[in-house]
Formats: structure tokens, sequence, C-alpha cells
């Protein structure tokens, strides 16, 4: 019996992989057409995260059907996460480092706010910093350095990609089918950028928006973590997965790595912690059955 | 020849004793044993919702295949009824979302998070009944006010009251059953539509003790 008799398998497949996908490509192409005359690294950057944005928000959009304005529960927030986060950091660009730095650390404080409320409404103040501070904090951290090391690596932040589409299979298995659908189309739309911009573009050193992707995926697992009881432990892995591409760093610092592109080497380091990651959620699920 | 007339009318009495004798526990026996009646008592008064005695259950249809049932095993709250007045009558209830209850651990999980009831944003479902309304002998519509997964939308349930009466323990009890059928969808819960259905049949079974 083929996964397509379903009808039901079809919509899934169809709103995880394909709607973002084909919105992700869509404002890729706009943006060529737009910087065909200028193919400097800030229009790159702009089309970049605002694709990626344009496949997550479809992906909202064809899964949920509706997204309710004002948001009414969490989830509900996520593509306005997606759209207010790319303002920002498309406005960020002209910005200082410093100053990108800090609003980075907003960023990440109001919607940590914002996805916590409901749970601090119903705890007191001493426990809902508890609650706060230590997941912005290492939030914060994971950003700042996935932003410098997609950079000073050339390994495309792929890492940030394998963690996306190991979220996926986390939080399926974690008990949110809807989050692994989201973080499914957050992986496709990256990966998706990636062919496009190197095949396309025939760009050598490739390097998906890892701001927006940073935000959109720490706003899914915070979700998950908070709200479905994704495990902790796997959680970490995945976070621990975006450091995968360290070693390589350091072999390339002493000459032992070449200074080509090595995205599919990141792919292969960011591999472990994903794995060891759903092996983790599959146990707990086996053991809650 | 009184004599005789006197030992046959003896005889009978005790005769009529000894039937009476056999008889009297089996009456008894079959007063306080099997035969289970509904209690014709009055409704009125001001009552908790028996919590333990008391529960909501829901159906959907899956995959279109089937119906499948789950509930919630606590509720609570309080009624006021008065058949004299019934537009006066009143209830509020309350149901931890977290006693969900499909008897499959997984699923319950599953349910509670954030692709349904997203529990830990949303623990409660409330009702509050503002209208009452009489429809023939023991049957009643009572409009109000669902609110659940943080959306709050007018609902009205079809009433079957059941019986009053007293309680071995002293109380007073009175009992209901209702039923409604809402569109999950219409409170926010738009998930997988294709696979669950978005109508949702809810049966409370209410038993509330007087005050």
């Amino acid at each position: 019996m083929s996964l397509f008799s379903s009808q039901m398998a079809t919509a899934m497949l169809l709103d995880t992989l394909v709607w973002p996908l084909l919105a992700m490509a869509a404002a890729f192409g706009i943006g060529r057409l737009a910087a065909r005359q200028d193919m400097a690294k800030r229009a790159f950057d702009t089309w970049g995260e605002l694709a990626v944005t344009a496949g997550f928000v479809a992906a909202c959009v064809s899964i949920r059907r509706q997204i309710p304005l004002p948001p009414v529960q969490v989830v509900d927030w996520l593509p306005v996460f997606a759209v207010a986060g790319w303002a920002v950091f498309f406005a960020a660009r002209t910005w200082g480092s410093a100053v990108r730095i800090a609003s980075r650390g907003l960023v990440v404080l109001a919607v940590t706010g914002i996805l916590l409320a409901p749970l601090l409404a119903q705890a007191d103040p001493v426990r809902g910093l508890a609650m706060v501070l230590p997941v912005a904090a290492l939030w914060f951290g994971a950003w700042c350095y996935v932003i410098r090391n997609t950079w000073a690596t050339a390994t495309g932040g792929v890492p940030l990609l394998a963690a996306a589409a190991g979220h996926a299979v986390v939080a399926t298995l974690g008990g949110s089918l809807l989050l692994g659908q989201l973080s499914g189309a957050l992986a496709v739309s990256l990966g998706g950028w990636l062919v496009l911009d190197r095949f396309v573009s025939k760009r050598r050193a490739v390097r998906i928006p890892d701001e927006i992707a940073v935000l959109i995926l720490g706003s899914l697992m915070l979700i998950g973590y908070q709200y479905s009881e994704t495990p902790p432990s796997a959680l970490l892995l995945l976070v621990a997965a975006l450091a995968a591409d360290a070693p390589l760093r350091t072999l390339r610092k002493r000459g032992v790595w070449s200074a080509a592109p090595t995205p599919v080497p990141a792919a292969i380091a960011a591999l472990p912690p994903v794995v060891l990651a759903v092996w983790l959620a599959s146990a707990g699920l086996r053991s809650a059955a | 020849m009184m004599t005789t007339i006197r030992i046959a009318l003896i005889r009978r009495l005790f005769g009529l004793l000894a039937l009476t004798a056999a008889v009297l526990p089996l009456s008894v026996l079959g007063a306080g044993g099997d035969s289970y009646r509904l209690q014709s008592g009055s409704p009125a008064g001001a009552y908790d919702i028996d919590p333990l005695h008391s529960a909501v259950f829901f159906t959907v249809g899956h995959l279109g295949v089937s119906e499948f049932q789950g509930r919630f095993n606590k509720i609570y709250g309080t009624f006021t009824l008065d058949p004299s007045h019934p537009e006066q009558s009143r209830i509020e209830a309350e149901v931890p979302i977290s006693s969900l209850d499909t008897g499959y651990a997984p699923r319950d999980k599953d349910l509670l998070g954030p692709d349904f009831f997203n529990a830990k944003q949303f623990p409660v479902m409330r009702f509050v009944g503002k209208k009452y309304q009489p429809k023939g002998r023991n049957r009643a519509l009572l409009a109000g006010d669902l609110t659940l997964h943080g959306v709050t939308r007018p609902v009205t349930f079809e009433v079957r009251y059941i019986g009053s009466g007293p309680d071995p323990w002293g109380g007073y009890r009175t009992g209901y059953t209702a039923s409604t059928t809402i569109k999950r969808s219409d409170f926010g819960m738009n998930y997988m539509l294709g696979g669950i259905s978005d109508e949702v049949r809810i049966t409370v079974y209410i038993e509330g003790k007087r005050k």
C-alpha cells in the first residue's frame, strides 16, 4: 500500500515539503532578479533570510490553515516571530556588530518571554525568572556561536540544517507531530536554499541564512521543551550539534584541512549528536508506551 | 363441637402465620436486593458536582473509518436548579484538561501537547450555563458559554434529568446527562482535521450533592 494512497499522508507531505520549498524557491527567484546587477553580500543576506521566512510561513499557513491574529496559543506566534525577526535582521545589517549582538539578545529575551508567558502567569516571579533566564542565556550563547562559526568555517551553517532536521524527528517522537512538521519545513527551506544557492547562483561558498534559522529553530525547541515535554537531553544534543564543525575549524587552523568549503564533512560531523538525540527521543517514546 | 371448630380455627391461624413467616423474609429480601429504581424526589436546590460520580466523554471520528471515545476523569463545579423558575437555574463547571484519559499514555501525551489541547497553556475547560429551558418531561436545553483552548463560544446542551433523592449517608443527590456537538476548529484546535474529525460529540454525566 503506497503512502500516497492516504489522503492525509499526502497532505502532510505537501504541507511539510512541497509548499515551503515552493515558497522559498519563489522568494529565491525574486531575489536573484532583484539582485541580478549586484551580487553583493548584502543582497544575498537579505534574500536568503526572506526566502527561508517565506518557506516557513508558507508551512505554517498550509499546516494550520489559519494564523490567528492576535495569536492565541504559543504556536500561533511562530510566523509572527519569523516575519518580525526578518525585519529586525534586515535593519540590523547596517548596524555595528555590538548593536547587532545586543539586538539578538533582546530578540531572545522577548521571544522567550512571549512563549513562556502562559507558564509564567501560573508561576511565582522567582520560579518564572528561573524558567526564563537559563533558557535565554543558552539560546543567546548558541546563537552568537553559530553566527560566528558560520562565517569562520565556511561550512555553510550545515550543522544548523542538521539540527533542524533532527528536531523534526525528535519533536515527533517526543509527542508533537505539529512541531515535527514545522521543524521539517524549516529544514526543507534551509536545505533548498543551500542547493539553489550552490547550483543556481553557482556560489562556491554557500551559507544558509543563519539568523532567521536560529530564531525559528530556537522557538520550536523552546515550545517543544516546555509544552510538549520533548526530552531535554535530546534537545541539548541538538544544540551541541551546532558546534559539530568545531573540530573542522581546528583542523583548518592547523593547516590539516584545506580552505575549500566543507559543508559535507560538517554535515557528517553533526550526524552523531543528531542520531543520538533521535535515539533518546525514541527510547522515551518506548518507555512511555 | 365447639372444640372442633376452635381447633380448626387455630390450625388456620397457625397456617396463616406460617405462610406469613415464610413469605415476609422473601419480600424483605426482594425489597432490599436487586431492584434498582430511579428516585423521584425534587431536584430543586443548590448542588456541588460530585467529581467521583461525574465525568465528561468525547467522541471523534478517526481516519474516516471509526469513532473513538476518550474521557476527562474530573469535573468540578456547582449548579442551582429551581423547577418552578427554571430561568434562574445556573451552572458553573470546570474540567482539568490534565484529567484526559484515552486509555493509552502516549496518545494522552500527544493530545495534551501543543498539537491539540495544549494543556500547559490552557489547563482547564470551563462551562457557564446561562439559560435552562425545560422541553417536556425530564428533558431540557441548557445554553451557556464554553471556554476551551483559550476561546469562548456559546454552546447548547441537550439535558436529560435522571432522578433525585436521598443517599445512604444522609445527603441528597440529583443526576443529569447532557450532550452537545462542537467543532474543535471553532476553538482553535484545527490540527490534523483530515485525520480526526472537526465535529466532537461531548457527553457529560453529572451527579450533584445538595449543599
